[in-house]
């Protein structure tokens, strides 16, 4: 395996020559705007080459945490919560390749929307509004990766 | 419709079955770019009564639009506005089933002006307030049409309750049929059940009320276009949407100063401030979502099943995170203002 320069630096010499060479010869506004969606996937590809099976590897783990205390409670969602996170458990794929370790997180996925409906309705510490605050943590860790996948300048482009 | 080249003859065949005089001749045809569902094209129209620019609406072929709506449930919709005459949209002319264009197809008076949003970007505070209060008046002559503004065959939810659970039901479908799973979309749902506001009353709304599709003509009166999701519903949709769109193109002319846009609307409307006012259209900028969302996710899903080769979709998926953070943060920050708003006895209840 070349794994010297990394994918990520592979996609910055495209994005540049794109940039640079490609775009100032471009006068069609809708080649341009084409051009500007490739930038910006390109972009997503460079960091999800970089972070995403680890990303996915720790989120998954957050999630399985949390996952089992809500599982272990009493909120009437806490039944539904422990069947997928039983799914997920039994399924978990030995391999490391992309779509094993997709698939094991969209598992993982279903086991964090399941702990999401269980817990919001509860308000109070006393009837799992600790419970709730865990899960939204782990709703932000997701939406920081996500960002960090997108950039914070993010932009929609080609409505006009 | 392979090329414009042979689009003029089609498009005087067109005028000429929806009653333009025998000697019009079509030139000038252009490609208009922007939007992601429809192709639509400029075009001049000449004949002995004068010299008009129109614009064409036209399906794109199969597999090449992220979103799939009925030209003829649009052309249905806005032939009866034009007759009307009282909507501030450009005059519905024509309309072919695709017998002569291929594919089904509206011609529209073309609207000699920027689009909203392009207008506002470029302009300064106090022309963007002026706009914001125009705007207001333009959501209230739309919704002041009335639910009866939509023709017989167009769905009537059989009361606000229908209406709202259906927009709910319908962002769990979203989730469902999505390629993946999706927490934010199922935080949302559960969000919008547990937070309903009062009950409006429901009238005709435009569906996808946002700068981009608000032009403004020559006089430099507002023009709205694009009524593929028009239905009968919440006015207060058309509102919620366009904040939502402001979020990812601004600026928001509503946001600049939601109070006094509220007000504004209420009192050209007689619609109660509790019934509209910042914190309502705040819940339906997110209640809105669905379908619009749930079109842009359904392409992406094609994606993921390779059904669907699109650059636009690939390119979405970067809105997707856009949009988690826009309603996770919009329901955080609406719960803090409500919980903010609500008497002490009130939290107690809760």
């Amino acid at each position: 395996m070349i794994t010297a320069p990394t994918t990520a630096q592979l996609l910055d010499v495209v994005r540049r020559e794109l940039a640079e060479k490609v775009a100032p010869a471009v006068t069609d506004p809708q080649v341009a705007t084409s051009l500007h969606m490739i930038d910006q996937i390109l972009r997503t590809l460079a960091v999800r080459a970089e972070h995403e099976l680890g990303w996915m590897g720790e989120e998954m783990s957050a999630i399985e945490m949390v996952a089992s205390r809500v599982a272990a409670s009493d909120l009437p969602g806490a039944a539904s919560v422990a069947q997928a996170l039983e799914e997920f458990r039994a399924n978990v794929s030995p391999g490391l390749h992309s779509a094993d370790v997709a698939a094991d997180y969209n598992r993982a996925t279903e086991v964090l929307s399941r702990t999401v409906e269980a817990t919001f309705p509860a308000v109070g510490p006393e009837d799992g509004g600790e419970l709730r605050a865990a899960v939204n943590v782990l709703l932000d860790q997701r939406l920081a990766h996500e960002t960090d996948v997108i950039g914070d300048d993010f932009q929609l482009v080609g409505r006009s | 419709m392979t090329t414009t080249t042979d689009l003029p003859a089609r498009l005087e065949a067109v005028l000429r079955k929806n009653g333009a005089p025998a000697d019009v001749s079509v030139s000038d045809v252009k490609p208009i770019p922007g939007g992601y569902s429809l192709l639509t094209y400029g075009f001049t129209a000449t004949s002995a009564e004068g010299t008009r620019r129109h614009v064409l609406r036209t399906d794109p072929p199969a597999g090449a639009a992220l979103t799939s709506t009925d030209r003829a449930h649009e052309w249905e919709l806005l032939a009866e506005l034009t007759a009307k005459g009282t909507m501030p949209m450009p005059a519905a002319l024509a309309f072919d089933d695709g017998s002569i264009l291929e594919r089904p197809g509206i011609v529209l008076d073309f609207v000699d002006g920027p689009q909203l949003g392009a207008h506002a970007a470029a302009a300064d505070d106090t022309d963007r307030r002026r706009l914001a209060g125009q705007l207001a008046e333009t959501l209230a002559a739309v919704h002041g049409a009335g639910a009866d503004a939509a023709p017989d065959r167009y769905a009537r939810p059989a009361g606000w309750d229908e209406y709202v659970d259906g927009l709910i039901a319908a962002w769990r479908q979203v989730e469902a049929d999505h390629a993946e799973r999706n927490p934010f979309l199922r935080y949302v749902a559960c969000w919008l059940e547990a937070h309903k506001p009062p009950p409006a009353p429901l009238t005709l709304v435009h569906g996808e009320f946002q700068t981009g599709n608000v032009m403004i003509d020559a006089q430099g009166r507002m023009q709205v276009i694009d009524w593929e999701y028009a239905h009968v519903g919440d006015p207060r949709f058309d509102l919620g949407w366009c904040q939502n769109v402001a979020a990812f193109a601004p600026p928001d002319l509503i946001g600049l100063d939601p109070v006094a846009f509220c007000s504004r609307y209420c009192e050209l409307t007689g619609t109660s401030p509790e019934i509209v006012n910042p914190l309502t259209v705040g819940y339906f900028a997110i209640l809105a979502g669905a379908k619009p969302f749930g079109a842009m996710l359904a392409g992406v899903a094609a994606m993921a099943r390779g059904e669907n080769h699109l650059l636009t979709s690939a390119y979405l998926v970067s809105a997707e995170p856009f949009t988690h953070r826009l309603f996770l943060g919009g329901t955080r920050q609406l719960e803090a203002a409500m919980a903010a708003q609500m008497e002490p006895s009130q939290m107690d209840a809760r």
